[in-house]
């Protein structure tokens, strides 16, 4: 005797087969869609850590003492400045370089006035007031100018925002159209057992008792097919963090962390627990409308 | 016989009635009435045959007090309380206090023997040791012992027949209603149920017992309810009835 067996033949009908695929498929869709906003999430957190390095640029002084003035002040205002690691004077050679492609080779040393530049690096995590900074350097040499180094970083955290939000609505879609399937395979079940049911009410089982055969069915189905597509999504985000990697591309830059991966495998729980509330809650109306 | 309001009545005088029916007809959907007038108390413990010709309405009658089919008009009152209001919940109360064997046996094909005896237990609640102790005990009474993991298709009309009836009677109703139980049963069982009835009806089960059977009710001598086209007759004593 197997006390795990149903009384309602659940197992017997091609549409309670599909179900566990019908949940590993989905399971493996939502997985991949909340992969997706958990690595952009790990990718904003990453970008936010990265230390910050701002550019601070001062208009060429009449005199040279004045510039000297102006330096030494704003220097002190900076090192002085919260989360400020360290302040670098472009030399003049590398603005040489750096004014090389445009105005040629020498022309720093022409009589062309070109600006101070002060690299700043923040310390990793600091986010800096440019406005508050650029306010307060102006104070000191009218016309200065803060920049932050690095083209795009604004943009990048921002669409890794979206994919953040894209990929948790899209799991969140998928558990939906789970519910949903669940609700319809589980109200034909009921038509297509209607006379085992029957037969259980008339040995006088009640509604509860009928409606957890089919919650039982549905989390067992649930726990297999989850399983199923939570490997098999686990499997594809391993292959797209690293096999590119071995092969000298990398397409992900950021790997989920431990934290991430409970996340993922919070995903076919919470799904499954979904499942079996749909089915449960399904037959208990379904047994009301059958009396 | 009758009692004083007319209705018919089972010879268990001073007895509680279990099962009472007043002015109760019984119709499928729009169709005319199966059973009509029907007037009937049913004591505790007592023991009654169901005798007819084929379409009096055993069956009709019988999915009445199963509560398998409510009456189209009348009163029929189950252990105390009227069927027509109770709840949901109480409904299914009142039917695990009840035994049936159905004529067409209504066995479970996906589950073996032993889980279709065991189904109303599980209802119930019972836990799985007693469960199996009882299940056990009462399918190798009926002689199963050895086909208590066969599964319904597996086994012959008889060995069927006699898993439906273990199904009714292991939990002990309050009320046994059994549709033709001997009619697939080889002689040499049918005494050994006829036993199991007898005992259940001492120990204070009510048995109502449809049967074509004329052997039946000649040999185990009880009071007979006879259905002709739908309506209750006088009940006839258990030698005549056989006679008839």
């Amino acid at each position: 005797m197997s006390v795990a067996e149903l009384d309602l033949p659940l197992e017997d009908t091609p549409a309670s087969r599909f179900l566990a695929w019908l949940i590993g498929g989905l399971t493996y869709l939502a997985v991949l869609a909340c992969a997706v906003a958990v690595l952009a999430q790990a990718a904003v957190e990453r970008a936010a850590e990265r230390p910050r390095l701002v550019t601070v640029a001062l208009p060429a002084a009449d005199e040279p003492a004045q510039g000297e003035r102006e330096l030494a002040a704003v220097r002190a205002l900076l090192e002085g400045w919260p989360g400020v690691a360290w302040t670098s004077l472009v030399s003049k050679e590398e603005l040489d370089q750096l004014v090389e492609p445009w105005l040629g080779k020498g022309s720093a040393e022409a009589a062309l006035e070109l600006p101070r530049l002060l690299d700043v690096r923040f310390q990793p995590g600091q986010v800096p007031d440019l406005a508050e900074l650029g306010r307060r350097v102006r104070e000191l040499v009218p016309g200065a100018a803060v920049d932050e180094t690095g083209p795009g970083r604004g943009a990048l955290d921002e669409l890794a925002q979206r994919l953040r939000w894209l990929g948790g609505g899209a799991g969140l879609l998928v558990l939906v159209l789970l519910v949903v399937g669940v609700v319809i395979l589980t109200r034909s079940s009921l038509d297509l057992h209607d006379q085992t049911v029957d037969l259980l009410r008339l040995l006088g089982a009640p509604d509860r008792y009928v409606a957890r055969q089919f919650e039982q069915h549905a989390l067992s189905s649930a726990l297999r097919g989850g399983s199923i597509g939570f490997a098999l999504a686990l499997l594809t985000v391993v292959g797209l963090v690293h096999v590119p990697a071995l092969l000298g591309v990398r397409l992900v830059t950021v790997e989920p962390r431990p934290l991430d991966w409970i996340l993922l495998a919070m995903v076919p729980v919470l799904a499954a627990l979904l499942i079996a509330l749909a089915a449960r809650l399904t037959a208990v109306h379904g047994l009301a409308r059958l009396r | 016989m009758s009692n004083a309001s007319g209705k018919l009545a089972d010879d268990d005088r001073g007895r509680a009635a279990i099962l009472e029916l007043q002015g109760v007809g019984m119709r499928y959907g729009s169709a005319d009435e199966v059973l009509r007038e029907i007037d009937l108390s049913i004591a505790a413990g007592s023991f009654h045959y169901l005798v007819g010709p084929s379409g009096a309405g055993k069956t009709s009658l019988l999915r009445l007090m199963s509560l398998s089919q409510p009456p189209s008009r009348g009163s029929l009152r189950l252990f105390g309380r009227e069927v027509g209001s109770v709840d949901r919940d109480e409904l299914g109360r009142l039917r695990r206090r009840i035994g049936v064997v159905f004529q067409d046996f209504r066995l479970l094909d996906h589950l073996s023997a032993f889980d279709n005896v065991a189904l109303p237990l599980r209802i119930g609640g019972a836990d799985e040791e007693q469960i199996s102790a009882y299940v056990s005990q009462m399918l190798g009474w009926l002689g199963l012992s050895e086909r208590m993991e066969a599964k319904p298709p597996q086994l012959s009309m008889g060995q069927r027949q006699l898993v439906t009836v273990a199904r009714a009677v292991v939990t002990r109703p309050d009320l046994l209603l059994a549709d033709e139980p001997t009619s697939n049963v080889e002689p040499a069982r049918v005494e050994r149920l006829m036993l199991l009835f007898t005992e259940l009806h001492r120990l204070g089960t009510a048995v109502v017992l449809a049967t074509h059977s004329r052997e039946l009710v000649r040999r185990w001598a009880f009071p007979v309810l006879h259905l002709e086209r739908g309506r209750l007759i006088r009940p006839l004593p258990s030698g005549r009835a056989a006679a008839e």
